[in-house]
């Protein structure tokens, strides 16, 4: 999942970016309004984290020219403005969650995996797919027999993009953008190697290969 | 005193007082000229019995000379020509007299005559042939006075006429001119009512300059208010990013700092930032309806619905609404926050199913209600206390209830707790006094 982090004090900014990082979040950054609209317009974010007092073009602003151009992307936003009628104008402006600060990252956690699952079809507090849960927390995978297998972070990352996708047809340049970040080296072979490593813990059914289009991610059993 | 009543009494006296000498001095004047025209009559007629007297052999008159008036008895004309010891007198005298002393120069007087007749006489000694002739003729006056008298009735009442219909004139003048105030006065209220946010021009040159000056009054305020609410939010909100910052820092387990000190970071974190909120709220406050916009329940309350529904996504709320197609003279930004705090709390208790409601009966009443766990009667009376949390482990539930109060006592409010008939959990009842409007 690749996120769009888009907030002005750095400091704040730094401490978001680790903590997202270590839930297995690919994080850009963009520290100002015109900068967050372009990037929002440009790349394939799953999510975005917006707060509203930007300089240059304000965080309300720039989540009416997403939508105004069909772009659908899920928003928190995150702001010290948390009156009520504050709240109002960020949904009516197209917003997904509002998250007023300060805040506890875990609240942030929650309520951006609970969002991803929801812009994915997902019902319930967990990803699932058959008999397969992720445990976004420990980022864990437990597989049909009861087994629980432990993730890396791109392991992670990858098998969450393919369980909230889950029957789509997924190219490498695809995944490729969600798992990593704008300024990461991408090599799309890597993919392969971690859909292997994925392979061998679930079982070569989960993920079938279409060859020269990409991978597609369902429940063998239907 | 009216300024009407006042400049009513100043017209209406100083009119009447005029018009008073006018029907004075008409009369008086009316008066002078009709006995100075009888006066000339009865010098022509004296003047005519002279040419119709002979004196030789004895003074004789030839009566048919005369008017014949003089030969009817008591007419009202009268006369005596007086030669020697000789005195001729009219027949309309009958065996009356004048008593008129001549005294050679011609005069007119006044005296009482037959019957009582108030007579006007013209007394003059002429001289014919040497022989001194004293011939005095007389007319009654009543008739004339009668007319005169009359007349100057009319006249007054007339008078009288005219000086209501100017006093009524003047009534409507003053009111037709003291409307502008009137008006204004209405506007005033529509301002207070929050409808207006300041006074129409286009009034009178007399009452343009107040109007100006109630704007220019009027914008001040707002602009001071404006000024002192941003300069607190501004304030409380870059408060608010730093403080984000030492949450952050304080939940992070990989942080150097030790796990005490962390907990103590992030209650004092939490304890600025509950004093933020309170004063924020309270300052945003406003009380009346200024030139804030008013709460339009059909519009503001869906849109606060899906706030709800948007926070509490995953647990699929079931909302229902009653709200009115009117608007209210309360500010927007305080009812929302006075309904989003409300409904917040709600959802964080109920099952699954809320309820708003407005109505007017014929006060505004915001009604919430869930079918959550509700409360005892002793936490009823515990929870409206200033951020008093019944339960620690739901975050913010004391604090949101601090500001429904702060909000609920700007306006004079009151605020109810019981038990929800219909879901069976908590229901808030938040009355406010009647607004006109």
């Amino acid at each position: 999942m690749r996120l769009l982090l888009v907030e002005d004090d750095k400091g704040l900014r730094d401490g978001l970016t680790q903590a997202l990082h270590g839930a297995g979040y690919a994080v850009d950054t963009a520290d100002n309004g015109i900068d967050a609209e372009a990037l929002g317009h440009v790349e394939p974010y799953d999510a975005v984290i917006l707060d509203l007092g930007l300089p240059r073009r304000s965080g309300l602003d720039v989540l009416r020219a997403w939508r105004s151009r069909a772009n659908k992307v899920p928003v928190i936003i995150l702001t010290a403005r948390g009156a009520w009628h504050e709240k109002v104008d960020g949904f009516q402006a197209g917003c997904d969650d509002y998250l007023a600060k300060p805040f506890h990252v875990e609240e942030l956690l929650a309520r951006l995996a609970a969002l991803l699952r929801r812009s994915s079809g997902q019902a319930g507090a967990a990803v699932t797919v058959g008999e397969l849960a992720l445990d976004e927390e420990r980022q864990t995978v437990t597989t049909a027999g009861g087994t629980t297998h432990s993730l890396t972070g791109t392991e992670f990352r990858l098998l969450r993009y393919f369980m909230l996708n889950a029957g789509k047809l997924l190219s490498k340049s695809r995944l490729t953008e969600h798992v990593y970040e704008y300024d990461d080296d991408r090599d799309s072979n890597v993919i392969e190697v971690y859909v292997n490593r994925l392979r061998q813990k679930l079982g070569r059914e989960w993920i079938e290969t279409r060859r020269g289009q990409g991978y597609i991610f369902r429940n063998p059993v239907p | 005193m009216s300024l009407q009543r006042r400049l009513g009494l100043g017209i209406g006296a100083s009119l009447a007082l005029v018009l008073l000498a006018v029907w004075v001095a008409v009369g008086w004047s009316t008066r002078r000229l009709s006995e100075d025209y009888v006066a000339s009559r009865l010098e022509h007629d004296a003047e005519s019995l002279l040419a119709a007297l002979t004196l030789t052999p004895t003074p004789t008159l030839n009566t048919e000379a005369v008017s014949a008036v003089y030969r009817r008895p008591y007419s009202g004309h009268y006369y005596t020509v007086a030669t020697g010891s000789l005195v001729l007198r009219s027949r309309s005298l009958w065996d009356e007299t004048l008593n008129l002393a001549t005294a050679g120069e011609a005069r007119t007087a006044r005296l009482t005559g037959p019957r009582d007749q108030t007579l006007l006489i013209y007394a003059r000694r002429y001289t014919r042939d040497g022989v001194p002739v004293d011939i005095a003729v007389a007319e009654d006056l009543a008739p004339m006075e009668r007319s005169i008298d009359e007349f100057q009735r009319a006249l007054g009442l007339i008078l009288l006429v005219a000086v209501l219909l100017v006093l009524a004139g003047t009534r409507l003048g003053i009111r037709q001119g003291l409307a502008p105030l009137d008006r204004l006065r209405h506007e005033v209220d529509r301002i207070e009512r929050g409808e207006a946010a300041g006074l129409p021009s286009g009034a009178p040159a007399e009452v343009a300059p107040l109007v100006e000056a109630i704007n220019r009054l009027l914008r001040l305020t707002a602009q001071r208010m404006a000024r002192s609410r941003t300069a607190l939010g501004d304030l409380a909100h870059a408060l608010k990013t730093p403080l984000a910052l030492i949450l952050q820092t304080a939940d992070d387990p990989a942080s150097a700092t030790a796990a005490p000190a962390r907990a103590r970071l992030r209650s004092e974190a939490e304890r600025i930032h509950a004093l933020i909120e309170r004063e924020l709220s309270r300052a945003r406050v406003a009380g009346a309806a200024g030139p804030g916009q008013r709460f339009r329940p059909a519009d503001d309350v869906p849109a606060l619905l899906e706030v709800i529904r948007g926070l509490y996504a995953d647990r699929h709320l079931a909302i229902a609404q009653s709200v009115p197609a009117r608007s209210y003279a309360v500010d927007r930004e305080d009812m929302l926050e006075l309904l989003g705090n409300l409904l917040d709390n709600a959802a964080k208790w109920a099952h699954g199913r809320l309820r708003v409601s407005v109505a007017d009966a014929p006060d505004l009443r915001l009604c919430v209600e869930d079918d959550g766990p509700g409360c005892s009667g002793d936490e009823l009376a515990q929870i409206t206390g200033r951020g008093v949390r019944l339960d620690e482990t739901v975050p913010g539930s004391g604090l949101g209830l601090s500001i429904v109060r702060a909000i609920v006592d700007g306006y004079g409010g009151t605020l109810t707790l019981s038990r929800s008939e219909a879901l069976g959990g908590l229901r808030v009842e938040v009355g406010f006094p009647a607004h006109p409007g």
